[in-house]
């Protein structure tokens, strides 16, 4: 689990948050609904997300409920992992 | 509680301070008591309908008791609270909204697929249609679809979509509740809630927390309604009324700012929901300071935004982008989102209103904003979008400034786009901007300089407080809604605005009265979202009761289609109910009591000529003004008067002047008043319209040079016809002035003019400059335009939309007409005494 939330947020670090205080970064921090991600950053995580760990998402997928933290990406990733 | 990355939600801002307020004793009493002010406040400006006024009493005594249920009671509670709601606001046709709620809800839960389901409520869909648009007779009250459409049309789409992906168990209670949401009973255009946030987000912070959150939006929202009020009854400017880059600035700035009536309602609808636990997310969270078209895409209608990108965006981005790789995919989906978009809303309107909307500034409009949102998703997509994270955290940036104000700009043109009547007349309109004023580019640097500053600023991030004012979020919003709340209920309190000098006094009477503005008076017409947002009004009372339907003096039988430039006139010896008053005329065709055409010996004839508002229109026999100064003239005993009506609908100063030899002098009158309006050349342009269709003849040398110099035939639009007819609208004007007054003279009597206006209407330049040019020309002229200050508007017109006068207006006019009459007793000699008064507004003709 460490290890798909450590890629995702260097991930998001890098892409999304340039220059920003890796610290203030945390697990919980709301990616969506705190206006870090819209809809076009949303789909290039996901992007990210199926190329790094081999996964498919399905539209209906793509939302604040399994996306907004790095705790729900990293569940959802795990739960998408185990069903390959 | 802030946090250096994004931007932080209130939720979790909040959350530290929770057990704080699960202590407080106020926990119920402070919303309460706002909610009370926001109910004054409906209340003291008749926001709304009195309907609405009605579902706020019911929700403020819901909201007390449902906050002090029980969590798993307050659900229950709420569906209650909406039923209790509809039967008090629509009573029997309240079943009717139910009824078709449920039977849609239960078509959308048959035990079958879910591609089977779809098909049914499509097929249900057509049907309902049908009898929607009136091509099948219907038992449904055509005043239930409004509603009914509201809360089914694009609702049931998102809640099929999410509860066939829903991981929590069914409940009917949330089903019923997310479909007759309280504030949706009052509001024809309503938010598409996402029925995912609906369902997950109920209570899912603070109780307390929520509810502030509300009450702040809620508070915003009225700011917002007063401020479209103001916008739409004295910034609004018709296209036709453009003259100059300062009157183009004008108009394109209040066509965008309309949408102010929008960003309104849409606070105090999800205010209202956050009262109940449904902790949505703010819509159009600072949409001025948008940066871009795609910002503003997401600023905006946001629950909107949501609802296309689930069901349209991200569903087609999945299926394009195996062909077409991601950003060719991205591209393309967002197309397809802004062309479902502009489907969607004349879908919409077509519910709502009753009518299909396929119109070209329409089409125009969304086509021009879609490639503009497309254009800058692209750019945002190829890397774009971090960059303007890292350019959205510094706190002054004056590229943002610069963005924002161009952003804002291209919206005012596209949204005067929109509201035009044909993109033919909309770009005839930007000719006057070759027209360059001092104060026009003054007003625009000045615009632009202040709307850069304030938006190059970063408003996102958390402001630097003093120790003692480090409240809690909740408190803070406490602090600013109770603020904003007892503000504007103080200020609106009767008295307290005049104290506070007179441009306080006259804004705080546009926001105390919705009213149409110049344009609607003279045209009728309205915005999209305008139109939308009044729908159901048929069923939602207004404040001032419902006035009678518009019928025409045709419809009432009191009056006919003439075949020449006259257009109309009334039937003789007739008497029956029109505007639900008793209208009759006389043997002469004049609403009038009777008259011996030979002037009796010792009688002083006054004659007065006009529209709808001297023919009595909406009052009952005896009431237009011209009976009443008549009665008040004899009461005086210096003499016998008669005072003939020659008031016929729709008579501009073209057809008065016509009449005068037609109907008037027969009559023998000592003074002949004729009377000018506003909006006369706008009358004049309606008429024209009618006459060319018609092919009548046009007896009034300049205007038939006009009309022909401009090529206008039949099938000119009022606005083609205005145009053409605004450079030598004073020759025309005063084409009739000068006719009627040599009429006059030439049998002996004398001749004044008279300028009046609407009780609503503000005295605008055209009455203004034509007051100025009769006074040059020798005229004697009567300025009524001041007639109805010091009054309650409300208390003087029909209705709230029918801006005429009503008896009492009639009074007032009556009045001050014997009082002006008196004073010019030594120039116009009716025997009225007291010559020495005479004022001063003009010499004698």
């Amino acid at each position: 689990m460490e290890d798909i939330q450590g890629q995702v947020k260097q991930y998001i670090l890098a892409t999304f948050l340039k220059g920003e205080d890796p610290s203030a970064l945390r697990s919980d921090t709301p990616l969506i609904t705190g206006g870090i991600l819209d809809s076009l950053a949303t789909l290039e995580l996901v992007s990210f997300l199926e190329q790094k760990f081999g996964i498919q998402f399905e539209a209906h997928e793509v939302d604040a409920e399994r996306l907004d933290t790095l705790d729900a990406i990293t569940a959802m990733v795990q739960g998408k992992m185990a069903r390959v | 509680m802030t946090t250096s990355i994004g931007r932080m939600p209130a939720a979790a801002a909040d959350s530290i301070d929770r057990a704080v307020v699960e202590k407080s004793p106020v926990r119920v009493a402070l919303p309460a008591l706002q909610l009370g002010l926001v109910v004054l406040l409906v209340w003291l400006f008749r926001l709304e309908s009195r309907a609405f006024f009605h579902m706020m009493l019911v929700l403020w005594a819901g909201f007390t008791v449902h906050a002090l249920l029980p969590l798993r009671f307050r659900l229950q509670f709420y569906v209650l609270l909406c039923l209790t709601s509809l039967g008090v606001l629509f009573g029997t046709a309240g079943l009717w909204i139910v009824a078709l709620v449920a039977a849609f809800v239960g078509l959308a839960h048959l035990p079958t697929t879910f591609s089977l389901r779809v098909g049914i409520l499509v097929v249900a869909g057509v049907a309902a249609g049908a009898l929607r648009a009136g091509a099948v007779p219907s038992p449904v009250p055509p005043a239930v679809w409004p509603i009914a459409a509201s809360m089914l049309m694009l609702r049931l789409s998102v809640y099929l979509y999410d509860r066939e992906h829903s991981t929590l168990p069914r409940n009917l209670w949330r089903t019923f509740a997310y479909f007759l949401m309280l504030p949706n009973q009052v509001f024809g255009w309503f938010p598409v809630v996402d029925y995912k946030a609906f369902e997950r987000k109920y209570y899912d912070e603070d109780a307390q927390v929520i509810y502030q959150r509300g009450l702040l939006w809620i508070a915003r929202g009225i700011t917002h309604m007063l401020a479209y009020r103001y916008v739409y009854a004295v910034l609004a400017l018709d296209p036709s009324d453009v003259r100059d880059l300062g009157d183009l600035l004008q108009h394109v700035a209040a066509a965008f700012l309309t949408y102010l009536k929008v960003t309104g309602q849409f606070h105090l609808i999800a205010g209202l929901l956050l009262l109940f636990g449904f902790n949505l997310p703010e819509t159009n969270h600072r949409w001025l300071l948008s940066t871009s078209f795609v910002d503003l895409w997401r600023r905006a209608n946001i629950y909107w935004k949501d609802y296309m990108q689930k069901l349209v965006y991200f569903p087609a981005y999945f299926r394009l982008r195996r062909k077409w790789g991601d950003t060719r995919a991205l591209v393309l989906a967002m197309i397809l989102v802004m062309f479902v978009t502009w489907l969607l809303h004349a879908y919409a309107w077509f519910w709502i209103i009753g009518t299909p909307l396929f119109t070209a500034t329409d089409m125009a409009f969304w086509g021009l904003l879609g490639a503009l949102v497309v254009i800058t998703a692209a750019r945002d997509a190829r890397g774009g979008a971090a960059r303007q994270a890292a350019a959205r955290r510094r706190t002054w940036d004056f590229g943002r400034g610069v963005a924002t104000f161009a952003t804002c700009a291209t919206l005012c043109v596209l949204w005067s786009l929109w509201t035009a009547d044909s993109i033919t007349d909309w770009l005839a309109m930007f000719g006057a901007a070759k027209v360059v004023t001092v104060g026009a580019v003054a007003a625009l640097v000045l615009v632009a300089a202040g709307h850069i500053t304030i938006a190059a600023y970063n408003w996102e991030q958390a402001p630097t407080l003093p120790a003692w004012a480090r409240l809690a979020a909740w408190q803070r919003q406490a602090v600013q809604s109770g603020a904003l709340l007892a503000g504007m209920a103080v200020l609106a309190l009767p008295g307290v605005a005049g104290r506070l000098g007179r441009p306080t006094f006259e804004v705080m009477q546009v926001f105390r009265q919705g009213i149409l503005n110049q344009r609607d008076l003279a045209r009728e017409v309205r915005g999209y979202y305008e139109n939308m947002g009044d729908a159901g009004a048929d069923l939602l009372k207004p404040w001032e009761g419902t006035a009678p339907r518009a019928e025409t003096i045709i419809e009432a039988g009191v009056g006919f289609r003439r075949d020449d430039f006259m257009i109309y006139g009334l039937y003789p010896s007739v008497s029956r109910t029109y505007q639900g008053k008793r209208f009759t005329t006389n043997r002469w065709g004049m609403r009038d009591q009777d008259y011996e055409l030979a002037k009796p010996a010792g009688v002083r004839r006054i004659a007065i000529l006009g529209p709808s508002d001297v023919m009595g229109y909406a009052v009952d026999d005896g009431e237009p003004y011209e009976a009443v100064l008549e009665a008040s003239l004899n009461a005086r005993g210096r003499g016998r008067y008669e005072v003939l009506n020659f008031g016929v609908q729709a008579f501009s100063p073209l057809q008065q002047a016509l009449y005068i030899d037609e109907a008037v002098l027969r009559f023998s009158p000592d003074l002949i008043i004729m009377t000018l309006h506003n909006q006369d050349l706008g009358l004049i342009a309606r008429r024209v319209v009618g006459v060319l269709n018609n092919r009548f003849p046009i007896p009034v040398p300049p205007l038939a040079a006009a009309v022909e110099g401009a090529g206008l035939d039949s099938g000119a639009t009022f606005e083609q016809v205005y145009r053409a007819l605004r450079p030598t609208g004073d020759d025309i004007l005063f084409w009739a002035v000068d006719r009627a007054a040599s009429r006059a003279a030439q049998a002996g009597a004398r001749f004044v003019l008279m300028g009046v206006t609407l009780p609503t209407e503000r005295p605008g330049r055209n009455i203004a400059a034509i007051r100025r040019e009769a006074l040059a020309r020798g005229y004697q002229y009567i300025d009524l335009t001041d007639v109805w200050d010091g009054s309650e508007r409300k208390d003087i017109r029909v209705g709230p939309w029918d801006q005429h006068p009503n008896a009492a207006g009639y009074r007032l006019i009556a009045a001050r007409l014997e009082r002006e009459l008196i004073a010019r007793d030594s120039i116009l000699h009716l025997g009225l005494g007291q010559g020495s008064e005479a004022t001063t507004t003009g010499g004698g003709q």
